[in-house]
């Protein structure tokens, strides 16, 4: 009437499988148990395998596939951006490849080189003085409401939107540049004291800048949202003149790339 | 094999254990029973005509509600889920090509190190000024003493909104943290005295920024996810003391408790920070202004640069 | 077989004529699906038992498809609705593995 279902969850219990009876030679006894041993730990491995697999792709895709649309689209145009940057960098650097693995005078080659490189660091880290194409913004404060966290924000959208270089106020903004609130209502930055108004100087595509600190909800609007207001100028020569010092560090050593 | 012991079940298990074991519906045993009843025509009784279309109605039924059901569920997806699957995959795809592009990049650059360090040999002075600015610039691997600090989402086993099998409840994290969040540690972190930091294994170089996407943390355009681990190398026992005294750290203490964000931070004796890929000033040139104004920082004496290069 | 045929035909005329679901209908189609399904293999596995009965595969399957769907329309009325569908899958499920189960071991005797 009923057949015994292989998984019966619950008090029946299932009669064992009595296919080929127990009536084995001792010979070949041990080799049964022996292929039956393996094709089981085949299938525990296979399940295991899959597992791991699983686990791990579910953790890499669901914070991708957990995103709108709107934003893997702008992921998209970010990671385009950054592939089309470092294809310049590679054409560059073959460029400097060549040259310097062309007999002749390789010495002045890497010597020009190398001062080529240390310049161009030089103004990434603020340590010469920098000139280009750029923007200049003007951040006032009456209601003295603006904060380091804003003004740390036009930076880094200065920074995500291109910018060279970049002075604010009398400081030069580079790496490990700092921004606090002091206590008296003036803003810290790297150790200097500056009040509002704030002039910020960056050296870029001035297009480009300007509208990421346009955007709808962005640092300009937080900004005039606070009571200030942000006026930003394209200018076709920003000259910036504030410079750190070289700074050597103590702690951190190469390990070579 | 009938149950042996059945009566000494209660209901609910006895529910349980029709349901697993009598799996075929009752009406065909009942239908054979009356037929044995009826008379004893042995097995194969000749089929009578509504039998055959009754068999034919029931299987153009079965086949037409699947495909129904097939068609229907295929015409909504494109709308939703196909081209979501669309965008998912073409970004990780991207990532994958530009991920490459910048190991190559990073192995061209080192041959040219290599090539040019060859070259300068004797030169040591410049050499080794360019070897700091590398390092200070994250293009080159970095090691040395520092702090740890960890960040990371609550996860909540709330139905997200994330894309999945329908009926099924995906657990997700739920968002508290953004990229304010890494920003004003990482401005502490700089303020205490690193010297070198990354997030996520993002090396921090002076064009790097830390912007959101939505809903997506991009560090220097490359997205990330929680929990977020920033290193940084420093005076380990000051940057501890510093940071632990300073207002970012009890702020987030207080939002562990409120929200359930996971924060902790440990010195560490050795943090090795990845290099990023070099970066090149594209609009800025050195300018050749003769009156550099320097700025009040804690430092020793300020470089100067003479003439134009 | 007839059967066969007759399958065929319904998904050939579901795929060609792709009727629109009508959107008080969508909630019960996951339900019409699994028990045209444990229809099918119902039917299958009393076919191999020798107990087959043509009139029992077409009103098991109506019927359980027009029970399941009141149970869960009345689900939906009282707020249960979403849970009293996942009971209906699930049981209905459950009878497809067990028939499943049997079809399997009248075939391959394993």
């Amino acid at each position: 009437m009923s057949d015994v279902p292989d998984t019966a969850a619950g008090a029946p219990e299932e009669p064992p499988e009595s296919g080929s009876g127990h009536a084995d030679s001792p010979r070949t006894k041990p080799t049964r148990h022996l292929r039956a041993g393996a094709l089981i730990g085949v299938l525990v491995a296979l399940l295991g395998f899959a597992v791991a697999v699983q686990v791990h792709s579910n953790s890499g895709a669901d914070r991708l596939s957990g995103l709108r649309d709107t934003d893997l689209i702008s992921i998209l145009d970010d990671q385009n951006s950054r592939a089309a940057k470092l294809r310049e960098q590679i054409a560059q650097l073959q460029a400097t490849e060549q040259q310097l693995q062309a007999s002749g005078n390789r010495d002045s080659v890497a010597q020009q080189q190398a001062q080529q490189q240390v310049q161009a660091l030089g103004i990434l880290l603020g340590t010469i003085p920098a000139m280009g194409p750029g923007v200049s913004v003007n951040i006032s404060d009456p209601s003295h409401k603006v904060k380091a966290e804003d003004l740390l924000d036009v930076v880094e959208e200065l920074r995500g939107a291109g910018a060279e270089a970049i002075q604010f106020g009398s400081v030069r903004v580079s790496t490990s540049t700092s921004f606090s609130d002091a206590s008296d209502g003036s803003i810290t930055v790297d150790g200097a004291s500056l009040r509002a108004p704030y002039t910020v100087l960056a050296i870029g595509d001035g297009q480009t800048l300007q509208t990421a600190l346009e955007i709808p909800g962005g640092v300009a609007a937080t900004i005039r949202a606070d009571g200030g207001n942000a006026v930003i100028a394209q200018q076709a020569k920003v000259e910036i003149t504030a410079l750190r010092a070289t700074q050597e560090p103590k702690y951190a050593k190469p390990t070579g790339r | 094999m009938t149950s042996p012991g059945r009566r000494s079940l209660n209901t609910a298990e006895l529910l349980l254990a029709e349901l697993v074991t009598n799996t075929l519906d009752p009406g065909y045993a009942a239908a054979a029973r009356r037929r044995e009843q009826r008379g004893a025509e042995s097995s194969p009784h000749p089929p009578r005509w509504h039998d055959h279309v009754a068999i034919v109605v029931g299987c153009l039924l079965v086949g037409f509600v699947v495909v129904i059901a097939y068609v229907h569920q295929n015409r909504a997806a494109p709308d939703t889920a196909t081209v979501h699957d669309a965008l998912v995959q073409r970004v990780q795809q991207v990532q994958a090509s530009t991920d490459q592009v910048a190991a190559q990049e990073r192995a061209l650059a080192a041959n040219v190190e290599s090539l040019r360090n060859a070259a300068l040999g004797s030169d040591g002075g410049l050499s080794a000024e360019l070897q700091q600015q590398e390092l200070l610039a994250g293009t080159v691997a970095a090691k040395g003493p520092g702090l740890q600090v960890s960040l990371s989402d609550p996860v909540a086993p709330t139905p997200a909104q994330t894309a999945g099998r329908k009926g099924t409840v995906p657990v997700g994290a739920v968002q508290v943290l953004t990229d304010a969040d890494i920003r004003s540690v990482v401005n502490q972190l700089w303020s205490d005295g690193a010297e070198a930091i990354s997030v996520n294994d993002v090396r921090l170089t002076p064009t790097s920024a830390i912007r959101l996407a939505g809903e997506a943390v991009l560090v220097d355009f490359q997205p990330i996810a929680s929990p977020y681990v920033i290193r940084a190398i420093g005076n380990a026992n000051s940057l501890d003391t510093a940071f632990a005294s300073s207002s970012i750290a009890s702020r987030y203490q207080t939002l562990q408790g409120v929200s359930g964000i996971s924060f902790t931070f440990s010195e560490q004796t050795s943090v090795t920070l990845p290099g990023s890929s070099s970066v090149m000033p594209r609009y800025a040139q050195a300018s050749s202004s003769t009156t550099p104004t320097s700025t009040p920082s804690s430092s020793s004496t300020p470089s100067s640069t003479g003439g134009t290069r | 077989m007839i059967a066969v045929l007759a399958l065929i035909v319904g998904v050939v005329a579901g795929l060609l004529l792709k009727p629109t679901v009508p959107t008080a209908l969508e909630p019960y189609l996951p339900i019409a699906v699994i028990a045209a399904l444990d229809a099918v293999f119902g039917g299958a596995r009393a076919r191999l038992d020798g107990i087959f009965d043509s009139k029992v595969f077409v009103v098991s399957f109506v019927s359980n498809v027009v029970v399941a769907a009141l149970i869960v329309f009345l689900g939906d009325k009282l707020g249960v609705g979403g849970q009293l569908s996942t009971a209906v899958v699930v049981v209905l499920g459950i009878r497809i593995f067990g028939n499943a189960a049997a079809i399997r071991r009248h075939l391959f005797h394993a």
